[in-house]
């Protein structure tokens, strides 16, 4: 699914303490394309993938996926889309303490009526041998992974993922751009990665830097680095 | 290859949920379960009891109402009688009494109408033998084949019986209390009916209306129209001696009947008392009350499932903020808000539901004897067989469900109607606070005091909720001893003499101790007996200055009166005859502190000249001492302290175990409401309690920090729930009495608000007890991980 965005624009308070976090952004995204948004803390990347996500809503502008445009769309339609074509990831990963790694994944896969094979995800997520612990009983990278296997089961269109490896090390950080990379060559999701990380703009197919609520750069990536090879 | 769509996994959750705190749910579940299940036990029994007690009507025969005249009816009367419809029968009693200063209330064993449930042993078969009311012979521990003395004959009691006709042993119907320990009602062979004295003896004739189909309304009308047939037909014989038909017409309200002037065979006011069935104390207390408690208790159960279902919800609320990410992670994949609500709602209805199968199980086995005992404590009910009943399993278990569901909806509902991206930012104040409520410059502890009541503000509400729930159930279990008893030190202290005598015949006494007076009832427009005094004007027994004053149709009226009907000096009153339209009205002039019953003072000369008595009329004698020179038959009775306070003993008796029931219900309902709410908290602030400790405050102080914003409410708490409780239950007592008949002054023992707060002090350290081992498990880790 195509994602495109026009003039996008949002502010948050009123009168004197009026913020305004994006300032007319518009760009446009292939179906299956990895795209990096960079930018420092406090520049609206974040709140732009809550716009694109239907979590969040634009003052003007529009966000079209395919033949849908979100601003049209009532709460209960927002809530169909998102369970339909979007998956989330986010810094923190929000996993239900009290149920397994496959359960959690189990949750996402509930949301589809056609679901990816969960036992054939979880060895592709490299969970395969933690399947039935709970969140508290296994690593940040590997609470990460359940993350994004509970976002991805649903086959989404659209992967948003929010600052991923935020609070990962160095090598685990690795070891998720890596999944993220596999998921979207395998599963062939759209994957949008938000990240204040200059260096994960090799990985991507298309790199949109925002500064001050605009858009900087907006570039074709043609010599994408894999994941693996990432150093920063 | 894809998977196929499985059942929400979320579901998954509420076993472990469970599991994780089962300590919490337990306690729910116990406690909802006992609740239910003592409801339940109670509906069923009720239920039962109330469909024994109906049928009985059909089942024994019983009157449609019953008259008592001063002579034996002729042939020819019961025959006008009969004419109209019903069909009479003779229930002539005779009350006698026993060694031990019982009344018993003598029939012969009854064939046609009103007939006995033998409850135990048989019905008499020879002389010497008698068969009691089966609560009389419980409550003065007589057992079938003991030996009793009646009228100084030794009798064997060879059975015990329940007269459904005496579902409730009023003695007289006018009595405001009926009483189960000091009255009976007994059957006798026909000869040994014969062979008692005649003292005591009642014409009583009961009727049964030939057609049993009307309303009840329409026995009312007819029983009015007989009224006035039995009044015509009522002395056409003549057996019976002037004075008994001079102390029957005073004490049934028929004065004037100047007892020289009398001519018995003229048929001039022979009708002692006409009660139909409707107006049967006896009859109709005993349906009533079972009917006011069901009300009663399935209101009991309703408020505390609400108070628990409010629990539940702010508990559940709770978990909803520590897992405001995930919410938030979920909402944005798109599960929708219904979704997560039903999640959320399923645990406390399951845990309802379960707990009501439970409580019902138990209601039908366990509570319900011990519940229908209580009746059977206090009414003379025929043999009870269990029903099954679907209204008592609605009540206790769809209701109880809904209500959980109905207020889990609202709550969680509400707290779930937040957007994705505010669980995300764990931005969960439905109004944004611009900043944080200034506080005045006081130390460090009194302003994190004062911060815990704000963060916690709407679990302090409920708190306090709970707690005036329950001290309402505290304070009506403690209050109510204390007011029998201060009722029962007023009458003795008000009394007017030890001996009131009420004589049959005007017999002179020269004893110098003695005090004529006379006394009368009449009705007031609610149908209510007043007692009317006629005393001297310068009574040594009636201290009443103001009675000089009152002279025309001015009257003094008894405190209890004033108080009950809101009345005040200047007032007027209208009283009338029971049963004519004769009316009467006066002007209240003062009041008198007499709480034993509803009474009007006037003096003799007054008293004489309203009821057109001759100027030396008088009824009977003040005394403090026994009149020794005045013939037992002469005296119709002696009213003592003991008469004055029977139904404040009756209530104690019937009353007592109840109470203190409702007492130990409310230090439960005081300590679950605590521990859940506090524990609420503590959860709430586990992080920044092992922040604390990381600081290097002990449990101790931590567990302080955050506790005496608790201790503090659970104080202002009671405090406060005890002062509205006692002006609610004040309001509700006015209510209640105004119902019954006569008056029990309300008091509040002054240790009574005193008492709830204490209690409720000691139930919160219990719980501190408990939650401080809590606090000291919380790890220091907590602080270090898991920060979003």
């Amino acid at each position: 699914m195509d994602l495109e965005l026009k003039n996008i624009r949002k502010s948050y308070g009123e009168g004197d303490s009026k913020q305004e976090v994006l300032r007319g952004i518009s760009f446009e995204l292939k179906a299956g394309d990895i795209c990096v948004l960079l930018g420092p803390s406090g520049s609206g990347k974040s709140t732009l993938l809550n716009i694109i996500g239907g979590i969040d809503t634009a003052d003007s502008g529009s966000v079209t996926i395919g033949d849908h445009t979100i601003e049209r769309m009532t709460e209960k339609d927002l809530s169909q889309y998102r369970r339909d074509h979007l998956g989330f990831v986010f810094q923190s990963y929000n996993l239900i303490p009290n149920l397994t790694v496959k359960e959690n994944i189990e949750v996402g896969a509930y949301l589809s009526d056609d679901p990816l094979p969960l036992d054939e995800l979880i060895r592709t997520l490299g969970l395969w041998e933690h399947k039935d612990k709970t969140p508290n009983q296994i690593s940040g990278g590997q609470q990460q992974r359940t993350a994004i296997g509970r976002a991805i089961v649903k086959n989404p269109d659209i992967l948003l993922c929010d600052e991923p490896t935020g609070a990962l090390d160095y090598n685990t950080s690795k070891e998720i751009l890596h999944l993220i990379e596999t998921v979207n060559h395998k599963y062939g999701s759209t994957v949008i990665l938000v990240t204040h990380n200059d260096a994960l703009k090799q990985m991507a197919d298309r790199v949109i830097m925002l500064h001050d609520g605009q858009v900087r750069e907006n570039y074709v990536n043609d010599t994408k680095t894999p994941a693996a090879e990432l150093e920063w | 290859m894809k998977t196929t769509r499985k059942k929400n996994p979320l579901m998954k959750r509420i076993p472990r949920e469970l599991k994780k705190d089962l300590g919490k749910y337990i306690v729910l579940f116990l406690f909802l379960a006992l609740t239910i299940g003592f409801v339940s036990g109670f509906l069923v029994a009720d239920g039962s009891m109330i469909k024994t007690y109906n049928d009985s009507f059909s089942k024994y025969n019983i009157e449609n109402g019953h008259f008592i005249t001063s002579l034996k009816l002729t042939d020819k009367a019961i025959e006008n009688i009969e004419d109209e419809d019903v069909e009479l029968c003779e229930l002539f009693y005779k009350d006698k009494q026993t060694d031990n200063d019982r009344t018993i209330r003598v029939y012969k064993i009854r064939e046609e109408m009103n007939l006995a449930d033998v409850m135990e042993g048989r019905l008499p078969e020879k002389e010497g033998e008698i068969v009691v009311d089966r609560l009389f012979a419980e409550n003065n521990t007589l057992d079938v084949g003991d030996p009793m003395t009646v009228e100084g004959k030794q009798f064997k009691v060879v059975g015990t019986v329940a007269l459904s006709d005496y579902s409730a042993l009023f003695k007289n119907n006018s009595d405001m209390m009926f009483d189960a320990t000091n009255f009976s009602v007994a059957l006798v062979t026909q000869q040994q009916f014969k062979n008692f004295s005649n003292a005591g003896l009642k014409y009583c004739y009961a009727w049964r209306y030939n057609n049993q189909e009307m309303t009840e309304n329409e026995q009312q009308n007819k029983a009015e129209d007989l009224m006035n047939v039995v009044y015509e037909n009522a002395l056409l014989g003549a057996d019976i001696s002037y004075g008994a038909v001079i102390w029957n017409n005073l004490m049934a309200g028929f004065p004037g009947a100047d007892y020289e002037e009398l001519d018995v065979t003229s048929g001039e006011k022979p009708l002692q008392d006409f009660v139909s069935r409707q107006d049967n104390q006896a009859i109709q207390f005993t349906g009533e009350d079972m009917g006011s408690d069901r009300v009663m208790f399935q209101w009991f159960l309703y408020i505390i499932v609400v108070v628990l279902a409010f629990a539940f919800a702010i508990t559940t609320r709770n978990t909803i903020e520590q897992e405001a990410k995930t919410i938030g992670t979920l909402r944005a994949s798109g599960f929708t808000r219904s979704e997560l609500l039903v999640h959320y709602v399923t645990l406390p209805v399951i845990i309802t539901l379960a707990a009501a199968q439970v409580g019902n199980i138990l209601g039908y086995t366990v509570f319900k004897m011990p519940m229908a005992n209580m009746y059977y404590h206090s009414y003379s009910l025929p043999t009870y067989t269990t029903i099954w009943s679907a209204d008592a399993f609605v009540k206790t278990t769809l209701v109880p469900c809904l209500i959980v569901f109905a207020v889990e909806l609202l709550v969680v509902g509400r707290s779930l109607s937040l957007s994705p991206l505010q669980f995300l930012r764990r931005d969960l104040k439905r109004h944004k606070q611009s900043k944080a409520v200034k506080l005045p410059d006081i130390s460090f502890k009194k302003r994190f005091l004062l911060r815990v009541l704000i963060q916690n503000r709407s679990t302090y509400v409920l708190l306090f909720a709970g707690i005036f729930f329950a001290s309402f159930i505290f304070l009506f279990g403690s209050l109510f001893s204390p007011l029998l008893q201060n009722f029962k030190a007023n009458v003795q202290e008000s009394k007017i003499c030890d001996y009131q005598y009420i004589l049959k015949d005007q017999v002179e006494t020269d004893d110098p101790d003695a005090e004529k007076y006379a006394v009368y009832t009449l009705e007031n427009e609610r149908g209510e007996k007043i007692t009317v005094y006629g005393i001297q004007e310068d009574s040594k027994y009636v201290d009443m200055k103001s009675i000089k004053e009152a002279s025309a149709n001015n009257v003094i009226l008894s405190d209890g009166y004033m108080d009950k009907y809101g009345l005040e000096e200047g007032d007027e009153i209208t009283l009338k005859e029971e049963f004519n339209s004769d009316r009467y009205a006066f002007k209240v002039k003062g009041e008198y502190y007499y709480p034993a019953t509803l009474c009007i003072f006037m003096t003799l000369d007054q008293f004489n000249k309203t009821f057109d008595m001759e100027s030396d009329y008088f009824s009977g004698y003040f005394s403090d001492r026994m009149l020794e020179d005045i013939d037992e038959s002469d005296i119709a009775t002696i009213i003592t302290e003991k008469d004055l306070t029977v139904m404040a003993n009756q209530l104690e008796d019937s009353m007592g175990k109840v109470f203190f029931m409702f007492l130990l219900f409310s230090i439960v309902i005081f300590l679950l409401m605590i521990y859940l709410l506090a524990r609420l908290i503590t959860e709430r602030n586990t992080y920044a309690i092992s922040m604390l400790k990381i600081l290097g405050y002990t449990n101790r102080e931590a567990g302080h920090l955050y506790n005496n914003a608790t201790l503090v409410m659970t104080v202002l708490s009671f405090i406060l729930s005890g002062v509205l409780g006692v002006a609610g239950i004040k309001v509700i007592y006015y209510i209640m009495m105004k119902a019954f008949a006569g008056w029990l002054t309300f008091y509040v023992a002054p240790w009574g608000v005193p008492l709830l707060v204490v209690t409720g002090v000691f139930c919160y350290f219990l719980v501190n007890f408990v939650l401080m081992r809590r606090i000291r498990k919380i790890p220091m880790a907590d602080a270090l991980k898991d920060v979003d």
